[in-house]
This record gives C-alpha cells, structure tokens and sequence, in this order.
C-alpha cells in the first residue's frame, strides 16, 4: 500500500497522522486543529514545539501544510471547517505505524477489502463490464466523490481506491473473488480511459487555482 | 388401368350462390366490378384512357327499394359477345375477349360483374347497342337469358338510346363525343338492390367506390363520372383523392421484394423469376389516420389490377398504432402466374397458404419499420412540445425558489437574509489557507498572501470576529436538459443528460456557476412526459420535487460548511427545512401544483 507517498517530509507526515490518530480515539471523527497541533507536540516535543521554547509552547505554523496538501491527497485525511479527521484508509495506515509496521506495500487492509467489496457491488462495474459507455456521474460513484469534491479529496479518492484495487490485483485475497475484482478493475480501466484527462484537470484544479 | 371417357361437367345453379354471396351485400364492391368490366370494354376496343368515359347513376327511389342503379359506357356488345363473354362463367379470358390488340385488362375471372347482378338486385340487365343492333341480357330471380324480342334488334341509335333511358341531354360533353365516335354503348343496370335501406345512401357507396381497391384504376386513369340521390341532377367527375402526405414523412418509401421468402415452416417461396422479373413494395404516409375511411392499405397489384387488399391491421401479428397513416401497393405479378396463382374470385384477399403469408409477413415487417420510425418522431415531436411546456414551468419555480431561498435563510439560519441564496447570513470568518475553499479569504499561511504572519496558524482557525459576511453564493439557476441552452456550449445548444445522469445533475463548470439541470431524459420524468404530457399536475410535482431537492442540496451544503454533520443533525434539518418548503409551497404553488390544468 502507498499510504504516503517518499518523500522528504514522509516521517513528520507519519508523525501528524499518528497524532490524528490518538486525538480521534482511533476513529475517524473530527478533530480541531490545536488539538492535532498539541498532541503532535506532546508526542514529538522536539519535532512540534516552538524553536526556543520545544518543552514548554507548541509550534503550530507547520502542521497545516501537509494537511492540507500532501496528506489529503493520499486520502488519509480530510477537512471540513478547520477540522481534520482521519479517512478509513488514514485510519489504517495510522494503526500499522503505531503497530511498528512500516506503510507501504503489504497485504490488503480492512479498509480496502472494504473499498473494493462496494464497488463490486455496484451496478456500474456490471454496466461497464458490458460495454455501457460511461458517464461522468459514473466515476464520481465508482470514487465515491462529488462533482464538488475539492481537488485535493478528489486526488486523495482516486489514490486510495486505486491503491485498493491494485493491492486487491496483486495479492489473491480468498475473501474477494478474484472474478469481481477483474471486474472492478476492467471499470476502471473504462473509466481511466474515458476520464484520464477530466481527472488530471479536477486533481490539478488546486495547482492552477493558486498560481 | 381402364381409361375413363370423359364427360362435360355438370352444375346445380346453386353453385352460383356459394361463388356469388362474396359480391352480396356490398355495393361500392359490385359497382367496382361493373366499372372495370367498362374500362376492359374500352381497353378491348383500343380506346385511350382519358378517353373512357363511364357514367354512374344511382337514383334512389321512393321507396327506397324501388332504387335503380346504372352504370354506363360507350362501346357496346354485339350479341356474340353476350353469347360468348357475358354468359359463360368463370372464363379468365372473358375480359380479353374480342380485343384489338393484346391488351392487360382489370377482370380476371370473369364473374364478378355477374355476380354482383345476379345476387345484389331483383332485376339487373345489360342493354346493349352496337353496330345498330340492341341487345338486352339479364338476370330475373337470379335467372339469366335474353329479353324476349330483344336479340339483335335492329334499331337506330337515338331509338335504342330512348329504350336505354339516356337523355343526350344529360350527358357529359366527353360522353356525347365518344357516344358520337363509337356509336354504341352499354348500360348495366340492376333495379331494387339487396341492402339497400333504411340509413344506406348512394352517397356513402360512391364514398366507399372511391376508395375501394379493385375502382382505384379506372377512377385514377379514365373520366369517371357520377350522379346520385332522389333527384339525380348533373353528371359530376368523381376523383380520387391522394390522402395528403405527413410533412415530415413526403417521400415514397421503397422496397424490392427479395426474389425468395423462407416461411416458418422453411418452405422457400418465388416472387421474382425470369417471367416477372419485378416486384416491389411502396407505401406513402398519410397527415391523418387513414383507418375510419379504411384506406389504411396495402393494395397488391398484379400486372394490371390489383388482385388483393389488406388494412395494415390485417396483414397479423402487431404493428405499431402509427400503420395506421401508411398506405401503400405491393407490386408482384408472380402472384397471377398460373402455376402458382394466389388470386381469389373476388379479389380481396390472396388465397391463404404459406406463399401469402411469408409474404403478407415481410409486407407487416416493412410496415412495422415505418410505423416505428413515425412513433420515434412523434415522441420527438411530443417531447418538444412537452420540454417547451416544461420551461415555462420552470421559470415559475425558479422565481418560487428566490423568493423561498431568500426568505427562509432567517427561519433556516436565524441570520439576515440577503440575496436569493443560502449563505448570505453566516457568521463572519478568519482566513484559512484550505486551498479547496471555494470562497477563500486570504490568511496568514495563504502562500498567496503577500504579507504572512507567523504565529497567527492556521489562518482563520481562530474565528472571526463575525462582523465580516462570507461572500454570497449565487443563487441557483436551473435549467431543463434537452430544452435549455447549455450556457458552456459555444453554439448555445441545449445540453443533453443521460437517462443514467441523476434527476439533478451537475457538471464541475455548472457547480462553479451554481447551475443545476433537471434531467428530463430519466426513465421516471420520460415515462410522465409519456403517459401524462408536461401539462399534467403529476409532471408539474415531478418538476417541483427536483427543486425541492435541489433546495436540499444547497442547504446541506451550507450545513457543511458551518459545522460538522451529523446523522442527528441532518435528520432534524431535514424535516425543519421540508416543513418550510411545504408550507411555502402550500401558500404560493397551490394553483400549480393541484389544478388539472394550469397555465405557467
């Protein structure tokens, strides 16, 4: 799985999700901002405290940063009025860190047996499996968005159900016939090809918008 | 094997009832025979078509069964004609008899004329004049012979024109001159007919000739004329009149009839060889239903005549409601070959076997074809009519709707209400730097604020100080699918949903402009538009329920961005905000929504 994507930030990235993770109750509620910014802060003082002061204040200038862009784009967080909660997808991947288990690729997950099992159950893979064409509405469903999802939820949609689909195709999970998940996975690709660029413009909406 | 010696057949007259009851009863049908035993007259005697006269006189009498009917040609039959033609039944070479030339004539079994005076009327003759000399042949009580004295009779035209009852007069201009060229004519007549009573008129049988198959010839091709009533007066042109054609479907349409038809049974049946070489079928579409005139047909024609006629509802199995605005001919003489002659004595109908049927079967095919392709457009043109309709619908609730989001945000939100949408009301907010925010107010992370300030993050988490108003949504627009222009397309043509699109649906550009569309290509709002038409209250409710949903959507929205929903929270919001609209819509919609018919 490709919970976080490598990149320089990953550790402290990991760090703010475990954070979550606690403050939530190992759920995916909401929760504040300056909840996040002190539990981070009491769980890695060095790393969240303010220069000068790393015992005593919490920083809380740089936690929105990857919240807001790299976290959510990898479907482990989400936001809504200034607060974060965990995705099912954050969930799990904030479980396997706490449990020493590295993120990356492993076995599949609840949340993705999960992912793929509903959209197997959709009428649409069955549609599109028969060569229906697709629509637009079609793919919101099949990612579970909305035509007002932001970018960033949307791009974080697409990498956790894709990620899903992909472990469900590389490890032959007994509780997901392989038969539905050829299936889900043929949708997709239907949806790929008929949406590759409507996709890259609705997750690149975020880039374009703050130049 | 001993060899038979061979005897003449003999008959019962009562024979001539069985074959003579399929021309009882039915007068346009009879008439029709005797007006194509004249045209064969002519055509024997090598007369052009538009020089045919035929005359037809139908002169109701008081009482009504002392009725006479005639009709009149000018050619004329010698009493070798009458001996040879006229007398002998069931002769197919009865309508070429004597020709000139080698002629295709319209009789073909030579007994339908007969008959019809044989079964129809009390007394029916044939007075004829030729070459100087009348005859006068007939049936009394369905006996035939000669009128005793009135065999060869020697006699000067105006004479025999007096024993005929023909007033010079009273003729039409072209009768007198043919009368002149060819010095001769013929009268059959048939005095008090069967069925001819009470609301029967000769006006409703010159109605039915018009349009029955076996007249179709002679009344388009040869000058035709008639007189009818209690008080005969003048001759007048009777006409066929084409049913006028659907503008949309003008053309003739055209089929060639495969060579061979496989029937059910996987019998392979000819209708094309070397000796008839054509076959094909034409129908045409009428502006209006063809049926109650019964002119709703397929006339098969043979080389000359036509030789049978179906209503498209006869030719089995179903066809669309639509055949009934298609006529059209089957051209296919293979039917007359004799080795496989599908021809009846009054040719009504094909003789039934699996020949007829494979081929009445394709002819239904075609005519379903047709039919159908009519049916798509007259939902076309239905469903324009129903989207036009609909719009004017929905500028009625997209005002409603204003008025409703407008005032309702104070009930809703307890806030100042401004503008025609949700959000006018919210308490003010800080800036943030969620770059998803639709409505962004720049803050101190916002990497596009030129001046950020550390230490104040995340920017707006903090809260407002409520004096500064989220900018104001816009209002929704709504608009109809397949009727309104697509404010995104060049062209500004109308934007077409799927009917798998949802009832409200939304493009990105469209959520950005606040702009939902009614999907009207939905199998539930096709099926109303169908059933009902846009006019119906239950179209008008299907309409109003979208804006309740789409009120609702816009609502949840703005729950969305002032708090964290909950299942709780949506479930009483819900009901608050549905009680609203029905009462609202209960004050303002009444008449839309409850009156049968209500104009936008």
């Amino acid at each position: 799985m490709s919970a976080i994507a490598p990149t320089k930030g990953r550790e402290r990235q990991e760090k703010i999700l475990q954070a979550i993770f606690e403050v939530s109750g190992h759920t995916t509620r909401a929760c504040a901002y300056e909840d996040i910014v002190v539990q981070a802060w009491k769980m890695w003082p060095e790393e969240f405290g303010l220069r000068g002061y790393v015992n005593k204040y919490p920083d809380s200038s740089d936690l929105h940063k990857p919240l807001y862009g790299p976290m959510k784009r990898d479907g482990l967080v989400r936001s809504a009025n200034k607060k974060f909660s965990l995705t099912p997808a954050g969930r799990d991947a904030a479980e396997r860190l706490r449990g020493g288990v590295k993120l990356g690729h492993g076995r599949l997950t609840r949340q993705q047996k999960d992912e793929v099992q509903r959209i197997a159950n959709q009428k649409l893979v069955e549609l599109l499996n028969d060569g229906e064409d697709p629509l637009d509405t079609d793919l919101y469903e099949f990612y579970t968005v909305t035509v007002r999802t932001t970018p960033a939820d949307f791009e974080g949609r697409i990498t956790t159900v894709d990620a899903a689909i992909d472990a469900a195709l590389e490890h032959n999970d007994p509780s997901i016939e392989r038969e539905r998940v050829l299936a889900v996975a043929n949708a997709r690709g239907a949806l790929r090809d008929k949406f590759a660029d409507f996709i890259a413009e609705r997750s690149a909406a975020r880039e374009r918008k703050r130049k | 094997m001993a060899k038979i010696k061979p005897q003449p057949n003999e008959f019962d007259d009562h024979i001539l009832d069985l074959f003579g009851q399929e021309f009882r009863f039915d007068h346009a049908k009879g008439l029709a025979e005797w007006l194509k035993n004249s045209a064969d007259a002519y055509n024997r005697a090598g007369v052009d078509d538009d020089a045919m006269v035929i005359l037809i006189e139908l002169h109701e009498r008081n009482p009504k069964k002392n009725s006479v009917f005639r009709v009149i040609d000018f050619v004329g039959m010698t009493h070798d004609d009458l001996e040879k033609a006229l007398k002998r039944w069931g002769d197919p070479k009865a309508a070429t008899r004597g020709a000139k030339r080698n002629v295709k004539t319209l009789g073909g079994h030579g007994n339908g004329g007969k008959f019809y005076a044989r079964q129809s009327f009390k007394h029916a003759m044939w007075i004829t004049y030729r070459e100087g000399k009348l005859n006068v042949f007939g049936f009394e009580e369905k006996v035939y012979g000669f009128v005793d004295g009135y065999e060869d009779r020697d006699m000067d035209l105006a004479e025999a024109l007096e024993y005929a009852g023909i007033s010079i007069d009273e003729l039409t201009e072209d009768a007198r001159v043919r009368l002149g060229e060819s010095g001769g004519f013929t009268v059959v007549y048939g005095d008090q007919p069967e069925n001819f009573s009470r609301g029967a008129t000769s006006r409703n049988i010159i109605e039915k000739l018009l349009v029955n198959p076996q007249a179709r010839r002679p009344l388009l091709h040869n000058p035709v004329y008639a007189r009818f009533g209690k008080n005969l007066g003048v001759f007048h042109r009777l006409q066929v009149v084409e049913p006028e054609g659907r503008v949309d479907f003008n053309e003739t349409y055209h089929w060639e009839i495969p060579d061979a038809l496989t029937d059910a049974n996987g019998g392979e049946h000819l209708f094309r060889d070397k000796q008839y070489p054509e076959a094909w079928l034409e129908l045409k579409v009428a502006s209006d239903t063809l049926r109650p005139k019964g002119a709703d047909r397929i006339d098969i024609s043979g080389e000359t005549s036509v030789i049978a006629s179906y209503a498209t509802h006869e030719l089995g199995g179903m066809v669309p409601a639509q055949a009934e605005f298609l006529h059209g001919e089957c051209y296919c003489p293979k039917l007359e070959d004799p080795e496989d002659d599908l021809v009846k004595n009054d040719r009504e109908k094909l003789a039934e076997g699996d020949k007829s049927r494979v081929l009445l079967s394709w002819i239904r095919d075609k005519v379903a074809e047709l039919g159908s392709e009519i049916a798509k457009a007259d939902a076309k043109n239905q469903q324009h009519a129903n989207l036009e309709r609909s719009a004017a619908y929905n500028e009625l609730l997209n005002k409603w709707k204003n008025k409703f989001m407008s005032e309702s945000v104070v009930t809703l939100f307890g806030g100042p209400g401004e503008g025609s949408g949700f959000g006018g009301g919210g308490q003010g907010e800080g800036g943030h730097d969620d770059p998803d925010d639709p409505n962004p107010v720049p803050g101190p992370d916002d990497p596009d604020d030129p001046n950020p300030s550390v230490g104040n993050a995340p920017g707006g988490t903090e809260g407002g100080d409520g004096d500064q108003e989220r900018p104001k949504r816009r209002a929704p627009v709504v608009l109809l699918s397949s009727q309104d222009a697509d404010p995104f397309d060049e062209l500004g043509m109308p934007l077409t949903c799927s009917p798998r699109h949802p009832a409200v649906y939304q493009r990105p550009e469209d959520a950005v402009q606040n702009i939902y569309w009614i999907n009207t290509s939905t199998k539930l709002a096709q099926k109303i538009l169908e059933t009902y038409g846009a006019d119906h209250s239950r179209w008008r409710d299907y309409m109003f329920q979208r804006y309740v949903e789409i009120i609702l959507k816009e609502y949840i929205r703005d729950l969305g961005q002032k708090g964290e929903l909950t299942s709780d929270l949506l479930d009483g919001e819900i009901d608050k905000l549905y009680a609203l609209i029905h009462d609202k819509a209960e004050e303002d919609l009444s008449q839309f929504l409850f009156d049968e018919k209500t104009a936008a």
